[in-house]
């Protein structure tokens, strides 16, 4: 006797169609779960890096405003990594800008060799504009 | 229906794989942010409680409670505010002035170790309804602390700045204070160092000439 439409059960076709959909969504979920890691770790690569980079700048503040990249510690994994400072001079009766920036290679992007700059500024009185008139 | 099932049971395989690593993926990432979010708080603390350290007046207190740095503790007076559950009106939290020590304590096996923040309230003849003393024991994702201290050098010497694993001079704050934070997940053995330069802004740099452990 021929089984109605509700008892036939599924079809190889609809089980197939059904199976990847399923894949497509998982598949998509673990990309989202790879995405959400390498952001997380950029995050922290990040953090490393202003840890770094407040130090080199309260040593450089402390050194007489001579960078020294001897000085800093790179944080540890990070890859080609480049310390570079700069010093803006004043004009008359202003501040002085001096900016330590920390470039470096990140492991964790989804592009390849992308570089990562994380750049640290602070501002001083020169010596006219801290002296009374 | 063996090439229905066969055909599902790959597929159904394949799906538990992806899941499985995105599963374990998942759980390094909270993992790690986890080593991150201690060392973060751990830093925090430290900054407020040494940005608000101070130098007692000349006398017995002076003497008592000076700035101790060592390379595994340091304990100094500081600032604190306290919330005051019997105060009927604003202002709820009271400035007061207490002593805290980070003390980095080292079982005899090595197993428990665990960095420690203890406060006491120099309180010397009120009755507070608040504590006066107090321990905060913090997560047990530390497995070292290392504190070292900011030196000046001589004129001309290099480094400029020179750090030392001991503070030499008691009767003033330091200018700076290192730490260094190893932190390690207990289940995934992932380590990671956190290093912070703490600048105290009323703070002075030491002289190097007492310096006798001297690292560039």
């Amino acid at each position: 006797m021929p089984r109605s439409r509700a008892e036939a059960g599924f079809v190889l076709f609809e089980v197939l169609v059904s199976t990847a959909v399923l894949s497509a969504g998982c598949l998509v979920v673990v990309a989202a779960l790879s995405t959400a890691m390498k952001a997380s770790r950029t995050l922290q690569d990040r953090y490393r890096a202003a840890l770094a980079v407040e130090d080199a700048v309260w040593t450089t503040d402390n050194s007489g405003g001579n960078f020294d990249a001897l000085q800093v510690s790179t944080p540890d994994g990070f890859q080609n990594a480049d310390w570079s400072a700069q010093q803006t001079a004043a004009p008359a009766g202003g501040l002085s800008q001096s900016s330590v920036t920390l470039r470096w290679t990140s492991p964790n992007s989804t592009r390849d060799n992308h570089q990562e700059e994380f750049t640290l500024s602070t501002y001083n009185a020169t010596n006219d504009s801290a002296s009374p008139n | 229906m063996l090439l229905a099932l066969g055909l599902s049971a790959v597929i159904l395989s394949a799906i538990y794989s992806l899941l499985f690593v995105g599963a374990r993926n998942w759980r390094r990432v909270r993992q790690r942010a986890e080593i991150f979010q201690t060392g973060r708080i751990v830093l925090e603390r430290l900054e407020s409680d040494l940005q608000n350290a101070l130098v007692l007046s000349k006398g017995q207190l002076h003497n008592q409670f000076p700035f101790k740095g060592e390379a595994s503790s340091l304990s100094f007076p500081a600032m604190m505010s306290m919330i005051d559950p019997q105060a009927a009106q604003a202002p709820y939290e009271q400035p007061v002035v207490g002593v805290v020590t980070y003390a980095w304590n080292q079982s005899a096996s090595g197993q428990a170790s665990s960095l420690e923040r203890d406060w006491t309230l120099l309180i010397p003849d009120e009755s507070p309804s608040y504590e006066t003393t107090g321990k905060d024991v913090f997560p047990p994702l530390i497995s070292s602390v290392t504190f070292s201290y900011a030196y000046r050098n001589a004129p001309g010497g290099y480094p400029a700045v020179v750090w030392s694993g001991q503070w030499h001079q008691p009767e003033r704050i330091p200018g700076a204070v290192r730490v260094s934070l190893v932190l390690t997940h207990p289940d995934s053995g992932e380590q990671v160092t956190l290093s912070k330069t703490i600048p105290i802004f009323h703070g002075l740099l030491g002289d190097a000439a007492w310096v006798a452990d001297v690292k560039p």
